[in-house]
């Protein structure tokens, strides 16, 4: 299957009736829902600007499921009654709804991008990276967006993403549970099965965003060494995925990292009382315990990353 | 020529569930779908303990497009990715999902591989126009890592005992990148981080332990599928994938340099590992060659 039909058939259809048709999902769902949509926009921009996708019909693609989605961002006029005096300071490029503004904070980068969007311009022709050598960069292009695709698919990570970033103070409390569960949880809910304990599902969407994180620093890693790429063209790249995946994470808002932070921390105080009970494992905890730390970085660096 | 990434999720089956439910689904299974109309090759990739579809063959996804020593070959190849839990599974049980998986790939692949079958509604017409030509193979290559060269080495003998893929398997090559022996099973919260994670790198630290430790479980089953690979060999001499192409990498310190006698083993590749053998960069492309069945040249015992 061509890799836009892919793109379209795995990750934006889904995510388009979702959020057409499931109106009773809770805030936290729908932001999340905003949010991963947002990012498939971005996916689908990269991808026309580099060739991966037809541009025209990445176009058909917009029209077909974006233009609606940035055009009910927009305030309706009883709104925008009170944002009028930002128009003679100039200062207002759209009108904002709730909505937007909470999509505005989760992609700071893209602020312009959204407004433009909001604004019905052509979009796809809108902040492009210019890149050098786009041809030379499809084959990552596509294993990156096949990654993406991997991640925003997984159960787990969504339920992750969306506890993390999104839910309330007391919806988190509940779920949390301050992390109780049983280890063999984790790997079941993984593999496909419910569980009692909500914390074993933070646990695998954890450990499942740090397995793609470092899928993703090897992919950059590897092309390092590659000479048939240029390097302004994989830094402008890897700044964009940084860019557009980075919500997911999130680490600069204080609430999320807090939660990431617990998560973190209480995966490696389970695991160092495994390697007390069983000191065979001491080295392999360690490892992991470090791996956790670097790989998360990738995150926040603006260059590539050794894992 | 490129190659679409296309989840397989919905096109292969798994093994039946339990009650007849019907097939498993292969989570994280995928494949790389060429767009030359020409393709005439499958390569099916079976990773090691704890790896994963994507993680254990990374970089080989991008470079077969995207890198000047590409051998060619790899233009006219489609390439499968199985996905399977290491952590709970036997041998035998993960060498039955590929046995039932050969037959769905090859010869024909189905079409839902190429082209969206089932049209959804919303989606563009441009977009289900964006097909790929459907092909179908002439060539297979079984190309395993660590416990998946186990797992291939298990179909195989599976497969003459069931009498099974006779006609499909004869002409198959098997690759295969330092074959394990490996059967420890870790649990508890290290057992998490590794069957979820599937870092292999970090899962070499676990098989790094002491050998007693790690070859508890599976040494038997391992035994058996070797008697069983010589004995066939005698008997089916035109049987290719019971002569193994078998590659470690010269600071393999994880399994046994265990070669079947019937082998066709390659010279060690000097600065690999048992992870990292498998891996191609963009200064070693050494596996792209002999995962496709090429000579790696001077490094080489056997021709080919």
């Amino acid at each position: 299957m061509h890799i836009l039909q892919e793109f379209v058939l795995e990750r934006i259809d889904p995510l388009s009736v979702a959020m057409k048709e499931d109106t009773e999902a809770s805030r936290s769902t729908k932001r999340r829902r905003r949010a991963d949509f947002f990012e498939s926009f971005l996916w689908l921009h990269l991808g026309a600007e580099i060739g991966a996708f037809p541009f025209d019909v990445a176009a058909t693609v917009y029209t077909a499921y974006f233009e609606q989605f940035f055009s009910a961002l927009n305030a309706p006029t009883s709104d925008t009654l009170q944002q009028t005096r930002d128009i003679f300071r100039s200062q207002l490029y759209v009108y904002d709804t709730p909505e937007s503004r909470e999509l505005k904070a989760s992609f700071p980068n893209h602020v312009i991008l959204i407004e433009k969007a909001m604004r019905g311009e052509d979009i796809l022709r809108a902040q492009l990276s210019y890149f050098s050598s786009s041809g030379a960069l499809r084959p990552l292009f596509n294993n990156l967006l096949f990654l993406s695709i991997r991640l925003a698919a997984d159960r787990a990570v969504r339920r992750f993403v969306e506890a993390v970033q999104f839910f309330d103070e007391k919806e988190w409390d509940e779920w949390w549970d301050s992390g109780k569960c049983d280890p063999d949880e984790i790997v079941l809910y993984a593999e496909g099965a419910t569980v009692e304990h909500k914390a074993a599902i933070a646990f695998a969407g954890y450990l499942t965003v740090w397995r793609t994180t470092y899928q993703f620093q090897q992919l950059f890693e590897s092309c390092e060494k590659d000479y048939n790429l240029s390097s302004d063209d994989r830094f402008k790249l890897s700044d964009r995925v940084r860019d557009m995946v980075r919500w997911r994470m999130s680490l600069t808002n204080l609430i999320a990292s807090q939660r990431f932070d617990a998560i973190a921390s209480r995966l490696k105080t389970n695991l160092d009382a495994q390697a007390r009970k069983d000191v065979e494992f001491q080295p392999v905890v360690n490892q992991i315990k470090e791996s956790f730390d670097k790989v998360f970085q990738f995150w926040l660096e603006r260059s590539p990353a050794i894992a | 020529v490129a190659h679409h990434p296309t989840f397989t999720d919905n096109v292969l089956s798994g093994l039946p569930r339990k009650g007849g439910k019907g097939p498993r689904p292969m989570y994280g299974s995928y494949a790389l779908v060429s767009d030359d109309p020409n393709t005439d090759t499958a390569v099916v990739f079976v990773h090691g303990f704890l790896g994963d579809a994507y993680g254990t063959w990374i970089d080989f996804q991008r470079m077969i497009d995207g890198h000047a020593k590409v051998p060619e070959d790899w233009n006219l190849a489609d390439l499968f990715f199985v996905q399977y839990s290491s952590f709970r599974k036997s041998i035998a049980n993960i060498a039955l999902l590929i046995l039932r998986l050969v037959p769905q790939i090859f010869p024909t692949p189905p079409t839902g591989l190429f082209r969206i079958d089932d049209p959804v509604q919303g989606v563009p017409e441009t977009v289900i126009q964006s097909f790929l030509t459907p092909h179908s193979y002439k060539k297979l290559f079984l190309v395993g890592h660590s416990e998946g060269g186990a797992v291939l080495r298990n179909t195989v003998v599976m497969a003459i005992q069931k009498n099974e893929l006779q006609e499909e398997l004869k002409n198959a090559e098997m690759n295969l990148f330092a074959p394990a022996h490996g059967g420890f099973q870790p649990t508890g919260w290290v057992g998490a981080c590794l069957a979820v994670g599937r870092i292999d790198a970090i899962a070499m630290t676990v098989l790094n332990l002491s050998p007693a430790f790690v070859e508890m479980n599976k040494g038997k089953v391992l035994e058996t599928t070797q008697d069983s690979t010589n004995t066939y060999a005698e008997q089916k001499p035109n049987f290719k994938p019971l002569r193994a192409r078998v590659v470690f990498g010269e600071n393999e310190h994880i399994v046994a340099r265990l070669v079947f006698t019937y082998d066709n083993p390659v010279d060690d590749l000097p600065g690999e590992d048992h992870s990292s053998i498998c891996k191609p960069r963009p200064d070693y492309p050494d596996p792209l060659k002999f995962a496709i069945g090429l000579n790696l040249g001077k490094k080489n015992k056997n021709k080919q």
